[in-house]
């Protein structure tokens, strides 16, 4: 047993149809579960130059390969298909009940493909899968339509549902919408809610009860309990977090050197991550005024968005499934200036951030409001500040004027304007529906396209590659571009990687002229720190869990306990490498081309900063994106002309033992391999393995299966 | 025994290979570990200090394989 249900729900809207799949082991061996299957899955079924708004996509629902086995930080919920906002491989991730809930459902995915001809939810309870009715929770905002649900289904489930819903923003295809869970908990990034409005899907409900496998649950639960202890005893002074301004002012002038990553837990303990919003206006961390300003343009902000401000009002704390960390809390902002509700979650730094320095915005109390509109909106606050501070700052420079604005004075800090313009976004009213589809949209349309920050079409999350150029490459190579959860150099400082994998550079103290190179030692770390997010992605880890080192988090051994196998990092690094890749192929098949994904000129520093931490930063990140392909063995020159030049191996065989039996065939987790090759077996004609599309991913798995060694994997040439 | 040892900013990692282990006689403590590093009395004072994600004194004593790691606030969202 594994822990793996070995099966997934395919479930088409327009032919109200559904259907439970099996999943041949040898995917799961491929790929885990998450990220993985959804990427094994999407890049077969997804046809080339599918709309991403149209009924030939497909949303995906996936829990990880360790979400139930007890293993600690695992309850992430991936959702992926086609993204709207870039044309190629969309994800988001979120935590909350939801991932377990798929499990208990007994599956291990669930992916939706067609349209609606009215609004529906997906109810599943394990036993029964049904399209009903949504009509009445349309146009609810995403914390009301889940309550809603929750009061309708009361009684009626056994188990209490878990609900993933959209709210208008979704339900408007915003190019900017994702779909929440947990009142307001939101999967936000690449236009997610988009296509989930699109398929005219409000929720997907979940009800199931069924127990969640594990191939040696003892194992995984001593683990978790030395884990545990430790994170137990991991508590700060009260009052601390008025220091951190001043540690970010010291850390911009100093170089990334190897960290104790375990201790990061004590800061997501004690403040969740806006701890790090003081500590990133001073560092140089966080972008300022549309990131084109440095600290001196908020000199003191620090103070004002000091996490303790926030713990004061924090009412409780909570965590996601199966995490002992608890970042997440609940505030009582009833009676704040510009409060229209009487709570909110904890805000994200992502949010602070992005509706703070980045719109020079001096208001708390404003970005509370904001952070619960647009989670009950369920509008990405990440997209949606980036989009806001390049209104502004074409409204500065006389780009935008008032009438276009329907009369709004869009300056810097302007907390009034602000929040009237993201209420328009989500309402899709006058300007604000001009530009609720994002920065590029927006700036096609309106012109601006210099203060456009956008990579690839995706606005880049909310730390700067001038203070870390390895977030600069992944900003880039990532198949889903402008995320910043893929890697940082401070990230693998921390995470110690060389301890599980023989080729990943140790962590060393750098310099920024280290930082800068596009050396290939650069270039494996960056590739280290993918292929190991993608892993953890694959097992429904959080990047929390991450960030904590392999010597705290053991992912390794809890894969092994999990699934009964006896890998070692190099071959799970190698499971990361192959979802990386295939989410890559999932680009090339859809034609959007990775070598014209570009760094913003002001986000790669030209020109470079006058002042701050990040004075005379000019990145040369072509270079090392460059570098970083190389380092996956992705051929730069062919890599955009089809799906199969980006392996590294292939498989060769010598027909001689082969008895036909096709084990290969079913073995390959892509279908790039037929038996179709006709020949002949001594005196009968037959038929024998051979490539039959051009997308194998060189993973080795035909050759593992074959009983005759019929098939060795070799080196491209 | 061999013991990991991420040095904060300013210190010596003369000591340590490649991987920032070092090889060390059996029974030392972390304020043995702070002195291989070259890490200053005063130093030592304002650092927050662990042995494998656990938070410790300088009279740790330490043992085959253990992480020694400084408090250092880590980027995240």
């Amino acid at each position: 047993m594994s822990s793996f249900t070995g099966k997934i729900l395919r479930v088409d809207l327009t032919a109200r149809s559904a259907e439970s799949v099996s999943v041949p082991p040898e995917v799961y061996e491929a790929v885990l579960a998450g990220k993985g299957l959804e990427a094994w899955y999407l890049y077969k079924h997804i046809p080339a130059g599918a709309d991403p708004l149209g009924p030939e996509n497909i949303l995906a629902f996936a829990a990880g390969a360790l979400c139930g086995t007890g293993a600690f930080l695992t309850g992430r919920w991936t959702v992926a298909c086609k993204s709207p906002l870039t044309g190629g491989w969309g994800d988001a991730n979120c935590g909350g009940l939801f991932a377990p809930a798929i499990k208990q459902c007994g599956y291990d995915a669930i992916f939706i493909s067609g349209v609606a001809e009215e609004p529906v939810y997906l109810f599943c309870d394990g036993k029964s899968v049904e399209l009903r009715d949504a009509s009445a929770y349309w146009g609810l905002d995403a914390t009301e339509a889940e309550k809603a649900l929750h009061r309708d289904l009361d009684g009626v489930c056994r188990k209490k549902p878990c609900v993933a819903c959209i709210g208008p923003a979704g339900e408007k295809l915003s190019l900017i919408s994702g779909i929440c869970n947990e009142g307001g908990r939101i999967a936000a990034r690449s236009g997610v809610g988009a296509v989930m409005g699109s398929k005219k899907l409000k929720a997907v409900v979940l009800a199931g009860a069924r127990p969640m496998p594990c191939h040696d649950p003892e194992t995984v639960k001593a683990l978790s309990k030395e884990l545990g202890r430790k994170l137990l005893k991991m508590t700060l002074p009260t009052g601390l977090g008025v220091f951190i301004g001043a540690g970010g002012a010291m850390m911009g002038h100093l170089p990334n050197i190897p960290l104790d990553g375990s201790l990061t837990a004590y800061m997501f303990r004690e403040w969740g991550t806006q701890a790090n919003t003081s500590l990133a206006i001073t560092s140089g961390d966080g972008p300022i005024k549309n990131w084109g300003g440095t600290p001196r343009d908020v000199r003191l902000m620090e103070v004002v968005y000091n996490p303790e401000h926030i713990n004061r009002i924090e009412t409780a704390k909570y965590h996601c499934y199966s995490c002992p960390l608890g970042c997440g809390g609940k505030l009582n902002i009833r009676g704040r200036k510009y409060a229209q509700f009487d709570e909110t979650h904890k805000p994200e730094y992502e949010t602070i951030e992005a509706f703070g320095p980045l719109l020079m915005n001096w208001s708390l109390d404003s970005i509370f409001q904001l952070n619960e509109l647009l989670n009950r909106a369920g509008m990405d606050t990440i997209s949606a500040g980036n989009t806001v501070a390049w209104a502004i700052e074409c409204y500065e420079n006389g780009i935008l004027t008032r009438e276009q604005t329907d009369g709004l004075e869009l300056s810097w800090g302007n907390t009034g304007a602000i929040l009237e313009l993201v209420e328009k976004m989500i309402a899709r009213e006058g300007f604000g529906d001009a530009i609720a589809d994002g920065v590029k949209r927006a700036s096609e349309r309106f012109g601006g396209k210099e203060y456009a920050m956008h990579v690839g079409g995706q606005e880049p999350g909310m730390h700067d590659a001038r203070n870390d150029p390895q977030l600069g490459v992944h900003f880039v190579a990532e198949p889903a571009p402008g995320k910043h959860t893929v890697g940082m150099s401070i990230e693998y400082g921390a995470m110690s990687l060389c301890d599980i994998c023989s080729w990943a550079p140790p962590a060393v103290l750098h310099d920024k002229e280290d930082e800068l190179s596009a050396s290939m030692n650069m270039a494996l770390i960056s590739k280290a720190n993918a292929c190991y997010t993608m892993l953890v992605d694959g097992a429904g880890g959080c990047y929390y869990g991450q960030m904590m080192g392999v010597h705290m988090w053991k992912l390794v051994e809890y894969l092994n306990a999990a699934e009964g196998w006896d890998y070692d990092g190099d071959h799970y690094m190698e499971i990361g490498e192959r979802i990386q890749t295939l989410r890559q192929l999932f680009n090339i098949k859809q034609g959007y081309d990775p070598a014209a994904v570009r760094l913003p000129d002001r986000m790669a520093g030209i020109p470079p900063l006058p002042s701050g931490p990040l004075k005379g930063v000019t990145l040369r990140n072509r270079e090392q994106v460059a570098a970083h392909w190389k380092a996956f063995g992705w051929d730069r020159h062919r890599r955009t002309d089809g799906g199969g030049t980006m392996t590294k191996k292939h498989p060769v065989f010598d027909y001689l033992p082969c008895v036909s039996c096709g084990i290969c065939a079913q073995a390959c987790p892509v279908s790039a391999l037929g038996m179709s090759r006709e020949g002949k077996s001594g005196k009968y004609r037959n038929v024998f393995p051979e490539l039959v599309t051009d997308g194998c991913i060189g993973c080795g798995q035909c050759a593992r299966a074959c009983p005759m060694d019929v098939i060795t994997m070799e080196e491209d040439a | 025994m061999r013991v990991k040892i991420l040095p904060p900013h300013g210190c010596d990692r003369n000591a340590l290979d490649a991987r920032s282990w070092a090889e060390l006689p059996e029974g030392i403590r972390v304020r043995d570990a702070l002195r291989l590093i070259r890490c200053g009395p005063l130093k030592a004072k304002l650092l927050l200090m662990s042995v494998n994600g656990e938070r410790c004194t300088p009279e740790r004593e330490l043992h085959d394989g253990d992480v020694v790691g400084f408090f250092f606030p880590v980027s995240g969202g």
